[in-house]
């Protein structure tokens, strides 16, 4: 990563500003404002009406930032930013009247605001007590949209306030419809939990949500995960006769000397044909193929999970899933492939891990001591070094031939 | 901390953006002006764009934000001071506003010498995937449906 000068050039350039009378510079930078600008993503549908208010996240339930408008619904926000490590920052430029101008912002981050089923906040407060209570759905109540608005925290949250504007209140309740049975009381519409409608509008949205996955989400979580091992075992035995070979000579006889020689340079022929084939074949030799069936409920299997993780609280997704078990899409299939996959993966692990371990421990052998016993050497004299004083070190580089040795001065005259 | 309510003011001239991530951390925020002096991206015919930043080559493609979507540059605009509740009991909600000050319909991600790898960047993948993704997931019809 080259760091630029940039950090060094801008840090100076933050004092000039508070202090112009110390700059040279033909331009003073104004003073760093003290709120920076943020940018924002918004849909447009989003009319002027829409606020930026603070509910209680459905999956922590912790208070966190939406943008409610009357018109189109709820939206959630999501922060991009790059990681730490990674020196980015924003640069904007406007542009008014022909006229550009710019500014800077050191934290090169956005926040997108994209659409969020507002099921998804209600379920905490709809599926609490349906859980409490276990799968007994008899014995749970009916009650009025109020009665569950209010279960939901309440800490900074801003609900109150939604449920005044009357569009947003009929959206909330017509979400809450889509996953309740409901049942009619005067003038009110009474509500309560239906766990197949919510295992079934969460499958649809799984569904649609795995029929456009993203290449990276496809390559890391689809594809990788039901990519068998490649199967390749001739590796390790090649390896074992090259390094049994090479100890071979000290102590055999002039026999055996011959035999060795021969046999180590076609073990070493074998050993690179076979490392060419690991490498040329990597994506050919798989032990099994996963079916389009497969794929496709693997595919399923990963929406589900990211939906579930993301919206869903742990408790509440461990309910679903208990009502999965009882739909009408089984996942059997791709568990009977995954657990083969498992299991050819352990294989293939234990026979490397073999391999791996045989290799290193015969080299440790041969190479280990030798350089244990160089960096010892090099050690010491490092450390004589140190200990010599400058004027010692100096008066070696003295030519001393023709002078009498030291030693002579204290001889018997 | 308790949060206020935040409403977005825009007025009809808001200034049309654009929005550069440099490759550099910058340690300042507000205005660079004038910019002219350092800062002259050229476009060329492939869409790729080149400038020169205190010497390095940068170079760019543009990222449109999804047709739906727009981009907004705000500014928070001073707390105004929530009146004293009158009736006693109703507690007042703490409101403020963001102030729009620049609109933006794509973003160009600078990388150094070479346009930064779209299918790894994170601001590409956030613009151009988790919209994507986010629509699918959250499209409802009326009938409450989801829409297929």
């Amino acid at each position: 990563m080259p760091r630029t000068r940039t950090a060094k050039a801008a840090a100076p350039s933050s004092p000039t500003a508070e202090t112009p009378k110390a700059s040279s510079s033909k331009y003073t930078l104004e003073a760093t404002t003290t709120a920076s600008p943020k940018l924002f993503v918004l849909p447009k549908a989003a009319s002027k009406e829409a606020k930026i208010v603070t509910l209680p996240n459905p999956r922590t339930a912790k208070p966190s930032r939406y943008l409610v408008c009357p018109q189109t619904g709820f939206y959630e926000f999501t922060k991009i930013a790059a990681p730490k490590s990674v020196p980015r920052s924003w640069l904007i430029e406007t542009t008014s009247d022909s006229q550009r101008s710019g500014q800077t912002i050191s934290n090169a981050e956005f926040f997108i605001a994209s659409p969020l089923d507002p099921v998804f906040l209600l379920l905490p407060s709809l599926a609490d007590s349906s859980i409490a209570k276990g799968s007994d759905d008899k014995k749970k109540l009916f009650l009025s949209g109020d009665d569950y608005f209010d279960q939901l925290p309440t800490e900074y949250s801003h609900l109150e306030e939604i449920l005044q504007w009357t569009e947003s209140k009929t959206v909330l309740e017509k979400r809450m419809a889509a996953i309740c049975d409901t049942v009619d009381a005067g003038d009110e519409t009474m509500f309560r939990i239906n766990r197949e409608k919510l295992v079934s509008l969460c499958l649809s949205k799984a569904r649609t949500l795995s029929g456009s996955l993203p290449i990276s989400v496809e390559k890391q979580f689809v594809a990788k995960a039901l990519q068998a091992p490649v199967v390749n075992q001739r590796r390790a035995p090649v390896q074992k006769s090259a390094s049994t070979l090479s100890e071979a000579p000290d102590s055999g006889t002039s026999t055996p000397l011959t035999e060795t020689l021969e046999s180590q340079s076609s073990a070493a022929t074998i050993e690179t044909a076979a490392t060419s084939v690991d490498q040329d074949t990597v994506e050919v030799e798989e032990a099994i193929k996963p079916t389009e069936d497969v794929v496709e409920l693997q595919r399923l299997r990963v929406a589900l999970d990211f939906i579930c993780d993301r919206y869903i609280s742990p408790a509440v997704t461990q309910w679903v899933k208990e009502g999965l078990a009882s739909s009408n899409v089984q996942f059997s299939a791709l568990d009977e492939y995954l657990a083969k996959v498992a299991e050819l993966r352990a294989e293939a692990l234990a026979a490397r891990s073999l391999g791996d371990y045989s290799r290193k421990h015969m080299r440790d052998e041969d190479d280990d001591d030798a350089r244990e016993q160089k960096k010892r050497k090099m050690e010491e004299e490092k450390r004589r070094k140190q200990n010599q004083s400058r004027g010692v070190r100096d008066l070696k580089k003295v030519n001393t031939t023709g002078m009498m040795k030291l030693s002579s001065f204290f001889q018997k005259k | 901390m308790s949060q206020p309510i935040l409403s977005i003011e825009e007025s009809a001239a808001t200034p049309c953006a654009m929005a550069n991530i440099l490759p550099c951390r910058i340690h300042h925020n507000g205005p660079v002006d004038p910019i002219d002096t350092f800062w002259s991206p050229t476009s060329s015919q492939d869409g790729k764009r080149t400038a020169y930043f205190r010497g390095r080559k940068l170079k760019a493609e543009t990222t449109p934000l999804p047709e739906s979507y727009r981009g907004v540059v705000v500014e928070q605009a001073p707390r105004v001071e929530a009146p004293p509740a009158e009736e006693g009991e109703k507690k007042t909600v703490e409101t403020s506003s963001l102030k729009v000050t620049g609109t933006f319909e794509e973003v160009a991600v600078w990388g150094h010498e070479e346009p930064v790898d779209r299918e790894s960047d994170g601001f590409v993948r956030g613009v151009e995937e988790w919209l994507n993704i986010a629509d699918k997931i959250h499209s409802y019809g009326p009938s409450g449906k989801v829409v297929e």
